[in-house]
């Protein structure tokens, strides 16, 4: 099971950077759903890179549109790395 | 008289042959007291007017460079479609200074030329050929639109924070007598443009428009596009401040453009854009011209540049089509961005409040070409004789 703080972490990460109301879904796709503009991914990847220690590829990245999908993208990469 | 200076600054970060061109290119706008930017051997060096204030220069270039790189993610270009020349003749050169020696270009101010003759001719041939794709291949409706756009329309396209440093805002005097007339009696006795007081400039309520595209999209503000997608052709005069940049008719201050604009669905928009890619590489095919497609980004200034250029090659967002042109001055190949492909997401849909067929709001997308590019790219590759032009286009140029 996924450890709950690393969807609270991306959750801070991803109100932080886009600047829009918490409580969305975790299923919603940022970009196109929660209105994130595009430009905020480069700062969104970098933040995520550097809250949880871990190298992310654009590609992975670039599939990880949701909240559940880039909590699962870091939680494999952390488990990669340990 | 003293001579002009070179200084550097270190970079921060190892930078590649892309981002280094391109704080090579914007370091234009970093300083008026700079002359041209290297980036060379882990530095950028900069060379100054005679009298500048070092300190203050480099202090600019230091946090210039540093926002343009801090942030730098490098995405691999992508080249779709490489394609070489049936002509053999070698690639002419000097082709500007012919073009003027003949009489086809005139230059009437700074990046500002008129084109006549043969030159002439090339634009209004690819124009027509591109019109002609726009109408029979995309069922595009024509519209005409004007060279002022609303500095209020921009704002809401982003362009004052993608792009303020190209951008050309357009003033007037503030209506008032004494202001008038200062300024009339400042200019009264000379053929130079006098401004005896900034403040006599009303704040721009208009710009000189950077692209066509952006008045179809404001023209379509709140609207259902119910029966499908929109798609227009149009032509218009557009406007890039280049500053120390400006070059013959590599890049002009003003310049044409003839747009396809695609608004639509998602899907409506990247199929057409990629139906757009492949027309174009039969255009080049009857042009026969050296030829490349690949990825791009658009020139974001500073801040902007790192995380709207990630955003854009990540999302194969832009193509450009490159045109060899005439080799530099040590002989150095060159290429230059004579079309591109956009795609927007839904940024402009959101914006004007324009819905597609499926009521979510709208996908655009753009396919544009830059007509003098076109010029000098068909002059370098085919020569002044008409014999050494394709078939498929001499006739329209050359009237034989």
């Amino acid at each position: 099971m996924t450890d709950p703080t690393i969807e609270e972490k991306v959750r801070a990460i991803i109100v932080r950077i886009a600047k829009i109301e918490a409580g969305f879904s975790a299923d919603a796709d940022i970009f196109r759903e929660l209105g994130v503009k595009s430009a905020a991914a480069l700062d969104l990847l970098l933040s995520l890179e550097e809250e949880f220690n871990i190298a992310i590829s654009d590609d992975a990245f670039g599939d990880a549109r949701s909240v559940k999908k880039i909590v699962e993208l870091v939680a494999s990469l952390q488990g990669a790395a340990a | 008289m003293s001579a002009p200076t070179w200084h550097s600054v270190d970079l921060k970060k190892q930078v590649d042959g892309d981002l280094a061109a391109d704080i090579e290119k914007q370091g234009a706008y970093v300083s008026p007291e700079i002359l041209k930017v290297k980036v060379e051997g882990g530095k950028v060096r900069f060379e100054v007017k005679p009298g500048a204030d070092v300190a203050d220069t480099t202090a600019k270039v230091d946090r210039y460079v540093d926002l343009m790189v801090a942030k730098f993610r490098k995405i691999p270009r992508k080249v779709l479609h490489t394609r070489e020349r049936k002509n053999k003749a070698p690639l002419r050169t000097g082709v500007y200074e012919e073009l003027k020696k003949r009489g086809w270009v005139k230059e009437l101010g700074r990046g500002q030329v008129a084109l006549a003759g043969p030159a002439l001719n090339v634009l209004r041939a690819v124009d027509a050929d591109c019109r002609e794709m726009g109408m029979s291949q995309f069922g595009a409706k024509e519209e005409i639109y004007p060279t002022l756009i609303p500095s209020k329309t921009l704002g809401r396209c982003g362009y004052f924070s993608s792009f303020p440093q190209t951008v050309s805002m357009v003033t007037h005097l503030v209506e008032d007598f004494d202001t008038i007339e200062h300024f009339r009696q400042a200019n009264a006795e000379t053929t130079d443009l006098i401004v005896p007081d900034p403040r006599a400039f009303a704040t721009p309520e208009a710009c000189l428009s950077p692209a066509v595209c952006y008045h179809c999209y404001r023209g379509l503000e709140n609207t259902n596009l119910k029966g499908g997608p929109n798609v227009v052709t149009t032509v218009g005069k557009c406007f890039r401040y280049e500053s120390t940049n400006i070059t013959g008719l590599d890049r002009l201050w003003d310049f044409t453009m003839r747009e396809i604009v695609l608004v639509g669905t998602e899907e409506e928009v990247s199929s057409r854009r990629e139906k757009g890619i492949e027309l174009v590489k039969a255009q080049i095919e009857k042009f026969d011209l050296q030829a490349e497609i690949e990825s791009a980004n658009d020139p974001f200034f500073s801040a902007a540049y790192a995380t709207k250029t990630y955003a854009q090659l990540r999302g194969d967002l832009k193509f450009e089509l490159r045109l060899t042109v005439e080799p530099g001055p040590g002989g150095e190949a060159r290429s230059l961005a004579c079309g591109s492909f956009n795609l927007h997401d839904n940024f402009f849909g959101r914006t004007f409040t324009i819905n597609a067929q499926n009521g979510e709001p709208a996908f655009t997308g753009c396919i544009a070409w830059g007509l003098e590019r076109w010029v000098l790219a068909c002059f370098t590759q085919h020569g002044f004789e008409p014999s050494g032009w394709p078939e498929a286009i001499r006739a329209s140029v050359w009237g034989t």
